[in-house]
This record gives C-alpha cells, sequence and structure tokens, in this order.
C-alpha cells in the first residue's frame, strides 16, 4: 500500500488578485481615509478601555470623566492581575481553550472528510441535518446537559467545556466541508487505485491540505473558548479551575466597581487573541476564502 | 507527527489534573462563600476568620468571594453549586430571599443546632432578622447584620438655599413629604439646556423603592387567610404608586432621569453619586451609606433623620436587610460549618465585622457600642422602629414585579394597570406554596408601635 | 458539487464506503445524541413536569405550555427579542459588508487595518458594556455629546425600554468583524476579471457594487444571514451584564427569561418548556430563509 505523495496534490491557493485595488494615488488616500475613519471608531471602545486602565480612584471619579489621563498609574496593571489569580485563570483558560482546539479540528475534520470527500446515500440529507443543528437554541441544551455533566460529577473540572468540542459543530463541518469539496473526487480516486484506504488518505494527504481551513476552524474556536462566559459560570464554581472571561466579574461586587482594574485585567485577557490574530491573518482568511461559498 | 501527539498528549494530562474534585465528609477546611464580596467587606471577614482560626487550632477557612450577579435572589450560583455537588459548607448572603431558597430546597435547617447550643442564640438577635429567615417553621439563617432605612441630608447645600439644615433634626421626629418637597423645590436648579444641574430630592433614588413607601403607607403586602399578595388591592401600596405617578409628572421623570444617570450612572464605582458629590441634597438611602460617605466625601457635611412620613404626627418607619449566614444542602462538613457560623455571629465575631465594616450587627445589645463608634448613633433609634420585608417563599419574584411596576409607572403607565400586571407576575408563584403561615411576629421586630 | 446547487446525488455504487462514513461520523453520531437529541427529549419531558431542580418532580401535563401562552412576560420577551432581531440582523449584514470592503483594500498597512476593525470583536462582553455605559451617560457620553450639538436635551437611552435596545443593538455591531471576515472570504472569491470587463464598459464604483459584488456575494450573505439569525434569537449576556433586563423588562429577551426561570426562581419544568417553544421557533425560521433563499441565492460564477 503506496501513498504516492510524488503524485502530487494540486495545491489549493488562490491568487491575490481578487482584492480591489484602488486606482492611483488618490484611489489610495480616499481608501486610506475611509480605513483610518472606521478603525478610529470601531477602536474608540478599547481607547476608552486604555484610558481607563491607566487612571488613578481619584482621576476615576471626575465628573466629566478626562479623555487624557493626567497621571498614568501603569502599577494598575500590575495591581490588576495581584488583584485576582490572573495566573491561574489565564492557565486554565489556555488549557482549556487548546484542548478545546484540538477536538474541534480533529472531530470536525472527520466530519467533514465524511460530508465531502465520501460517497453515501443519505449524504444530502444527513448534510441537512446537520445544518438544521446550526439553529438550535442554545438553551434548549443547557439544563440537561448541566444535569448530565453534574451526574458525572464533572462540576469544577474543565471537561464540561472541553468534551462537547471533541464531537463536532455544525458551523465548523459546514465551514470544512465547502473547503474539501474544493478537492477532486478523481485525486481521491486515484488515491484508492493506489491501495490506499480512506483512513491514510484523510490523515496524510487530506489534512495537510486542509491545513488553511484548519487554521480556521482552529482560530474561531480559540476565540470562542477564550471568551466563552456563559459555559465557565454555569460549569466553574471553585477559583482554582475558573477562566479569564468570568474571573472579570471579580472586579464587580455589591458596593463597588474597580473600573481601573477591570479595564486593565480585559486589555491583557484580549492580548494574546490580538497577536493570534495578527500573526495568523492570512491563513486565517485563506482557509475561509477557499471556501467560495458555492 | 510524534511531537503533535506529545502535545495532545500534554494538553490531556493538563486537562485531566483540572478533573480534581473536592472530596465530601467531615474536613478540617471550611469552604466559605460570601455574597458580601466588596473589599472591605472581605477584609472584615477574613477578620472574623483569623480570630475564628486562633481559637480552633487546626481548622482553616477558605473563604471565596462570590459577587451576586444577578440582584437579590439571583439563586444559580448556589443552585448550580448544589445540583452539581461542589456547594460550599458556609454561605453569607442577604437574608431576603432565604425563605425562597429553602422552600427549593437548597438550605439545611439550623435547629438542631440551635437547639443544642449552650445559650439561647436567636433571642439575642434583632427579632425581625430572625423571622426574616424562617420557613415551613424552620430556622434557615442565623442573621449577622442589619441596614436601615433613612433620609440623608446634605446641610451646605441646604444653607446655600437659606434653608437651615437644623428644621430636619429627627429630634422633632420624622419630617412630612410636604415639607421635603418644599425644601427640595428650593435647591433644584436647572441648566441652559433645560437639564437639571442640581436637585433637591428624588423620591425614587437610593432606597426609595416604592416598596419603601409602601412600608410607610402600613401596608400588609401578603393576606395569610387567602394566601394571596394583595399588590393590587392594599391601600397603602396604591398611594405609594399613584405618588410615584404624581412625581412623575411633577418633576418630569425623563430629566430627572437623565440627571441620575448622569451623576449616578449605573455599574459605577461608589463614588460617582450624586449625593456623595454635592448635587443631590437630600436621598433615601441607609446604614450602608456611611462607610462610602467616610471613605469618598470625608468632607461632606450631612445629617441623617427618619424617612419622610406623610402626615405630620405619623410614627417613624424604616425596614431593615442584612446578611445572614446559612448552610447549602448537601454540605458534609456541617458540624465545622455550624462553629464557624457560631463564631461569626457571636458577640466577638460580630464585633470584629462591625468595627472593621460600620455594618450595624443584628445583635441587639451591641447596637449602642458600635454605632457610637462609627458616627450612627441615630441608628440605634431607627432600628427600634424598623421592620423587614414580608419573608415569603417567592421573596425576590415579589420585589422584582414591584420594581418593574415602579418602572412602568415612571414611564408613564397608570398605577393601577402597573399593579395589576404586578400582581399577575407573582400569582402563580405564590400559588405553589399554599397554605403559608407568616412567622408569628414577623412585622413587628423591635418595632414599637 | 456543492449544497445548494441542484445537481443530483450520485447513485454510484458506494458500499464500501459508506462503513467509512460511519467511521469519519461516529464523533458526529455521538455528539448528536449526546448534546442534542437527549437534551431536547430530556427537555421534552422536563416541560410536563414542574420541578425546581432539588425537589421531586412534580407531573403537570401541558400546565407549563399554557402557563407561556398567558404568561406576560413570554410576550415581552419574545416581543423584545423579534425587535432586536429584526434591527440587529440587519444592520449586522449592512456593517458586516463595509468592514469586509474596508478590510479588503489594497493599501499596504492592510495588516493592520484588518486587525484594528476585528479588536472590538474580541473584547469580552462584560468589559465592553461598562464602556458603554459610559459612552450613553446623558451628561458627557459621547452619544449626547454629539446629540447636544444639533440641540437635543440629555437623554438617558439606558432608561427607556426601546432606546435600551438600540444601544444594544449598537453595541452589538462592534462584534461585526466576525461576519466581516466571512465577507471578505466572498469577496477575495470574485474574479478581477469582471470588475475589469465593467470597468471597460464604463461603470462606475455603485455600479459595479451592486451588479456584480451584491449578488454574488449573495452566498456569504446567506450564511450570514443565517448565522446572524440564529445569535439574534439568543441574544442573553448583554442585557445579563448591562440592564438586567430592564428598564421596566425593555430588555428582558426570551434567552434572558428562559436563564431566570431555569437558574433564578428554579423553574426548570417551565424553562424547559420555554426552550423547546424557541426551538420550535427558531427550526421554523430556518425552514422559511432555505425556501427563500433557493430563489435570491446565486452559486455559480461565471467568467465570462
Amino acid at each position: 500500500m503506496s501513498t504516492d505523495t510524488s503524485r502530487r496534490a494540486p495545491r489549493i491557493e488562490q491568487s491575490p488578485q481578487h482584492a480591489e485595488r484602488p486606482t492611483g494615488r488618490r484611489g489610495t488616500a480616499v481608501a486610506r481615509f475611509w480605513l483610518i475613519l472606521a478603525s478610529v471608531l470601531l477602536l474608540l471602545p478599547i481607547y476608552w478601555m486604555v484610558v481607563t486602565a491607566l487612571k488613578g480612584g481619584p482621576e476615576l471619579s471626575r465628573f466629566p470623566p478626562t479623555l487624557i489621563p493626567r497621571d498614568p498609574q501603569w502599577h494598575n496593571v500590575v495591581d490588576a492581575v495581584r488583584a485576582i489569580p490572573f495566573a491561574r485563570f489565564f492557565l486554565n483558560s489556555a488549557v482549556i481553550t487548546t484542548a478545546s482546539v484540538v477536538g474541534a479540528v480533529l472531530s470536525n475534520f472527520a466530519a467533514a472528510y465524511a460530508f465531502a470527500c465520501l460517497r453515501w446515500r443519505w449524504r444530502e440529507r444527513a448534510f441537512y441535518l446537520v445544518l438544521a443543528t446550526l439553529f438550535i437554541p442554545f438553551p434548549v441544551a443547557i439544563i440537561p446537559i448541566f444535569d448530565l455533566f453534574a451526574s458525572l460529577n464533572w462540576i469544577n473540572t474543565y471537561l464540561p467545556l472541553v468534551v462537547p468540542h471533541f464531537f463536532t459543530s455544525a458551523f465548523f463541518i459546514f465551514l470544512l466541508r465547502q473547503f474539501l469539496l474544493q478537492i477532486p473526487r478523481d485525486f481521491i480516486d486515484a488515491a484508492r487505485i493506489d491501495g490506499a484506504n480512506h483512513l491514510r488518505i484523510a490523515t496524510r494527504i487530506v489534512f495537510p491540505m486542509a491545513r488553511p481551513a484548519l487554521a480556521a476552524v482552529a482560530i474561531f474556536q480559540a476565540i470562542a473558548s477564550w471568551n466563552d462566559f456563559l459555559g465557565p459560570l454555569i460549569y466553574l464554581q471553585d477559583r482554582s479551575v475558573q477562566t479569564l472571561s468570568i474571573g472579570l466579574q471579580v472586579f464587580r461586587s455589591e458596593n463597588d466597581v474597580q473600573y481601573n482594574q477591570l479595564m486593565a485585567a480585559s486589555l491583557l485577557t484580549i492580548l494574546p487573541l490580538v497577536l493570534l490574530f495578527f500573526a495568523f491573518q492570512k491563513h486565517f482568511i485563506n482557509g475561509i476564502t477557499l471556501g467560495g461559498f458555492k | 507527527m510524534r511531537a503533535k501527539l506529545l502535545a495532545v498528549a500534554a494538553v490531556a494530562a493538563l486537562v485531566a489534573a483540572g478533573c480534581a474534585g473536592r472530596p465530601g465528609g467531615p474536613s478540617d477546611t471550611i469552604v466559605m462563600w460570601t455574597t458580601q464580596a466588596d473589599q472591605l467587606r472581605v477584609d472584615a471577614q477574613q477578620q472574623v476568620i483569623d480570630a475564628f482560626e486562633a481559637a480552633n487550632p487546626g481548622l482553616h477557612v477558605d473563604l471565596v468571594p462570590k459577587p451576586e450577579q444577578g440582584g437579590t435572589g439571583d439563586t444559580s450560583t448556589i443552585l448550580t453549586a448544589v445540583r452539581g455537588n461542589v456547594q460550599p459548607d458556609v454561605y453569607m448572603m442577604g437574608r431576603f430571599p432565604v425563605s425562597q431558597y429553602a422552600a427549593l430546597g437548597l438550605l439545611q435547617p439550623l435547629d438542631g443546632y440551635l437547639d443544642d447550643a449552650p445559650e439561647d442564640i436567636l433571642a439575642a438577635h434583632n427579632t425581625g432578622a430572625v423571622n426574616e429567615v424562617r420557613f415551613d417553621s424552620q430556622q434557615f439563617a442565623v442573621p449577622l447584620v442589619m441596614d436601615a432605612r433613612a433620609l440623608f441630608y446634605n446641610k451646605q447645600m441646604l444653607r446655600d438655599v437659606g434653608v437651615d439644615p437644623d428644621v430636619l433634626d429627627p429630634a422633632d421626629g420624622p419630617p412630612t413629604v410636604a415639607e421635603v418637597e418644599e425644601i427640595a423645590a428650593k435647591v433644584t436648579t436647572t441648566g441652559p439646556g433645560g437639564n437639571y444641574e442640581r436637585m433637591g430630592f428624588i423620591p425614587w433614588e437610593g432606597e426609595g423603592w416604592a416598596l419603601t413607601w409602601a412600608i410607610g403607607n402600613d401596608a400588609t403586602f401578603f393576606d395569610e387567610d387567602s394566601c394571596r399578595l394583595t399588590l393590587d388591592t392594599d391601600p397603602g401600596i396604591r398611594t405609594a404608586y399613584d405618588d410615584f405617578a404624581h412625581w412623575r409628572d411633577e418633576l418630569d421623570f425623563r430629566r430627572v432621569d437623565a440627571f441620575k444617570a448622569s451623576y449616578s450612572p449605573p455599574d459605577a464605582p461608589p463614588s460617582q453619586n450624586a449625593f456623595l458629590n454635592g448635587r443631590l441634597a437630600m436621598i433615601e438611602t441607609g446604614t450602608f451609606q456611611v462607610s462610602a460617605l467616610t471613605q469618598y466625601a470625608p468632607d461632606l457635611d450631612y445629617g441623617i433623620t427618619y424617612l419622610p412620613v406623610q402626615q405630620e404626627g405619623d410614627t417613624p418607619y424604616s425596614w431593615s436587610g442584612g446578611a445572614g449566614l446559612v448552610m447549602p444542602t448537601g454540605g458534609t462538613n456541617t458540624a465545622n460549618a455550624w462553629k464557624l457560623i457560631e463564631f461569626f455571629t457571636s458577640v466577638q465575631g460580630q464585633r470584629i465585622f462591625s468595627s472593621a465594616t460600620g455594618d450595624l450587627p443584628s445583635r441587639t445589645d451591641l447596637v449602642p457600642e458600635i454605632a457610637d463608634a462609627s458616627g450612627q448613633s441615630f441608628f440605634t433609634d431607627v432600628l427600634s422602629h424598623t421592620t423587614s420585608r414580608v419573608p415569603i417563599p417567592v421573596g425576590s419574584t415579589l420585589f422584582e414585579a414591584m420594581k418593574t411596576a415602579q418602572e412602568a409607572v415612571l414611564l408613564g403607565q397608570d398605577p393601577g394597570d402597573a399593579l395589576d400586571e404586578a400582581q399577575q407576575r407573582v400569582d402563580p408563584q405564590m400559588e405553589q406554596y399554599c397554605p403559608y403561615p407568616l412567622p408569628a411576629e414577623y412585622r413587628q421586630g423591635d418595632r414599637t408601635p | 458539487m456543492s449544497l445548494l446547487t441542484r445537481e443530483r446525488t450520485t447513485t454510484r455504487p458506494e458500499g464500501g464506503e459508506g462503513r467509512w462514513a460511519w467511521l469519519f461520523l461516529a464523533p458526529w453520531i455521538i455528539g448528536f445524541c449526546t448534546f442534542i437529541a437527549y437534551p431536547i427529549l430530556y427537555s421534552l419531558v422536563i416541560s410536563l413536569f414542574s420541578y425546581s431542580g432539588l425537589n421531586t418532580p412534580d407531573f403537570i401535563g401541558a400546565g407549563n405550555y399554557t402557563r407561556a401562552l398567558t404568561d406576560p412576560l413570554v410576550r415581552t420577551s419574545a416581543g423584545n427579542t423579534a425587535f432586536y432581531a429584526a434591527l440587529a440582523v440587519p444592520v449586522s449584514l449592512v456593517i458586516a459588508v463595509l468592514v469586509a470592503l474596508a478590510m479588503n483594500q489594497r493599501v499596504r498597512e492592510v495588516k493592520l487595518y484588518r486587525t484594528a476593525l476585528y479588536l472590538p470583536s474580541l473584547v469580552p462582553v462584560f468589559a465592553l458594556s461598562f464602556i458603554f455605559i459610559v459612552f450613553v451617560n446623558p451628561q458627557f457620553g459621547l452619544v449626547n455629546r454629539v446629540l447636544s450639538v444639533v440641540g437635543a436635551g440629555d437623554t438617558n437611552f439606558l432608561g427607556d425600554p426601546t432606546t435600551a435596545k438600540l444601544v444594544l443593538v449598537g453595541m452589538a455591531q462592534l462584534g461585526a468583524g466576525n461576519a466581516a471576515l466571512i465577507f471578505l472570504a466572498g469577496l477575495n472569491a470574485i474574479p478581477r476579471t469582471l470588475y475589469e470587463a465593467a470597468e471597460v464598459d464604463g461603470a462606475g464604483v455603485f455600479r459595479r457594487f451592486f451588479s456584480i459584488t451584491l449578488p454574488l456575494l449573495t452566498p456569504s450573505i446567506l450564511f450570514n444571514l443565517i448565522t446572524g439569525v440564529s445569535t439574534s434569537i439568543q441574544v442573553f449576556t448583554e442585557a445579563y451584564v448591562m440592564t438586567d433586563g430592564g428598564p421596566n423588562n425593555g430588555t428582558l429577551f426570551y434567552m434572558f427569561y428562559l436563564y431566570n426561570n431555569a437558574f433564578r426562581y428554579a423553574q426548570l419544568g417551565y424553562a424547559s418548556a420555554l426552550a423547546l417553544l424557541l426551538f420550535v421557533v427558531g427550526m421554523a425560521l430556518a425552514v422559511l430563509i432555505f425556501f427563500v433563499s433557493r430563489r435570491f441565492v446565486n452559486y455559480e460564477v461565471d467568467s465570462a
């Protein structure tokens, strides 16, 4: 049985020609103008977060609030990290996120492969079912799933937040399937004729080809897990397993809101995601692009 | 490929590590969750705990602040904890929802421990506070602190408009609503855009809930015979809402709301408060305001008097809430949990906590000592006139329904309609518990008629 | 071969592949049974009882459903959700398209802009809520400052049931990044040659947009519409953190009311009934959108 990789897979790549090219210098200037305007508008809340994070207590309560901190308290960041078990929350978020990403990538790839690269009788109808589940509102599942995990004694562990991702999600199946449909059927047939079974084809050949789409799944899942609020709210009661997203609530108690520390901690919370996005933009966009949504 | 497998294995190991549950059964570590989660009170609770650990070598208490996100009666924290079998041994919560939690089966009754205790613990505490946390003839909490409501006023702002603050001196008894309105009118000023810049009095601000005003009108809220809440029939309640409609029109609710949101925005640090910043002259608020005043506005020249009454000569009134300690269902470390509760609510424990926070203790003998030390001597007197909110198992639904009705009326709805809707909200909930006997002396507390 | 084309499904013999399908689909099948079928059945069963989660359930048949039909808060919360969705979905589609167009510009530092435009959707809702409360402050909040330029008095947007919902719709637009990326992908799939041909023919920017871009974006629009509607009818966190359902239940959304019944009032039977009703509505909407989409969505890109 040989998996002859000399017969190279057609690389699914796309030329960058499809982006709008603003015509001429004036076009570029206009484009830049709108871009800067849009960025400024959308970045206003972030700016406010940064400004608030740097304010000291007295300056926080001034009316009207100052737009630029008079006396930046850089130590707020350090205080915020000390005020809550930041390192612990960070670790918890990181472990849950990583494990969820692994689960999402593996399980959804498998399902998408079945829907895109295998032929079987009820394939199309089953896929409609998958799509339909996109519409099932999460509320239906909260209580039964909670009871399920409670009876398994999984409350206060990472498991309720990680394990479900090992069992696919309609959105990612959809995304990956679109991508995998690009692969010509003949190519897979040829590998079959060579003697490879589907398991080998899927893992050795198709999986590497699907890298951009898998990157997209990974990043989407990472962001979703990192920022997940309701899940940890319900399942993680113990400080030692809580995540950053709900850890932020510590800054708001019955009688007080530590605004500056809350903003500082929030900024630290999104920092990893920002870096992730910035670095992997291109892969990410390629991954969804090639779906083409046809 | 191997590297990937290793990575997956490492993650799996970490995940498994996060899977350790908490062992059950008696243990030297007592887990205590608290809704009193601001820094001041967390520190105070820790002080009590330190004293407890010193007196009980070998025992350790793990204090976990758990701010209540949904406001009063949000059972989600304890409900998920009990169902997931990860509940704390001791829980510090507001007393008002206790009977509701008990009705849902979330709490363990404490009668066994109370009966076995050497002294009659309950007798030493404020009767109203004790009765507030009974359900089905069982005791579900031991009170810790009491708060009470009163009218706070900014003396300087009054002087600035030519009003002598002594007019509001509590020695003359409670002011009438008419008096307060008159003073308020002098203080209230409008700016160029038509927006309020200063206000004298906002009847519904702070603790000025319709509920508060209704209590002042001697409302009874619940009719035991018909086992029915009386939102739509009680005249005391109706009067309160009619008054709200009247004030809404007279003060122009939208402008007041804009003023309030500007200077006392929601979810803001306590220092962003119209009263603390000298924008609002008079406000109905509670004992908890005193620590905020000391912390954020130490130079504010203020006075405290009874809540305004409808007519000259009416007796003063107020209502109290406050925190207490409970034991969630299913906990197995009960003996030690009780030790902690007993210590916390003992003379020593309450003294430590109240001195640190300024919150008045529920032990009636301790009140004068704490009140005098924290500049709240007046409240010793107020406490003798307070009642608690009606202790029914659907208390938080009642409170929410009344709050919604209040918002509706302020936004323009007819009071009768609003109350009818509120009644519709609470009826199906209350029906489940009928018949329901109220604790014998709930209304009185230590209130002398 | 794609889902939405009307090709015949293959009828080649595929006995062997069927078995492979089972293997690859195993996670999905388990997931479907555990996380979808089981909860629906469980909810169905529980909805016939009165159950607090801790006491013994009490059979009341269709009691929860009749209560739901007469409960004024169900009407209110459903109305709020419908209002929100009807507004948020179209607005967010438009904004996402605009953001995607922005992200698609060929300027050198586009990577920077893309990150900037995507950034707000990463901020945790909890923190974002506090920021927005400041933005809509009647006195000095940005919104009111702008309005005061045109002479309007200060308004507390969070103090009125309708405007509070508008604030939440506005807040949701900061999360346009995700939908924009989907659109960006769709934009990239449109061949340059079409635009060049149109330019040669003399079509202006707008004409090009409406005649080429938009029609060819319809698959992405459909996708974002589906996900948009799905998430809108489940709106919860913003209301939970910012307004607690107020004022006067103006931001009490359906899912929030459901959460309250399940976790605040411990009325699990009733909450399950509410969840199932939402499920039925969700499914109906999905079918509706699909049928409508068949007429409007273009699938093939014909390079001239």
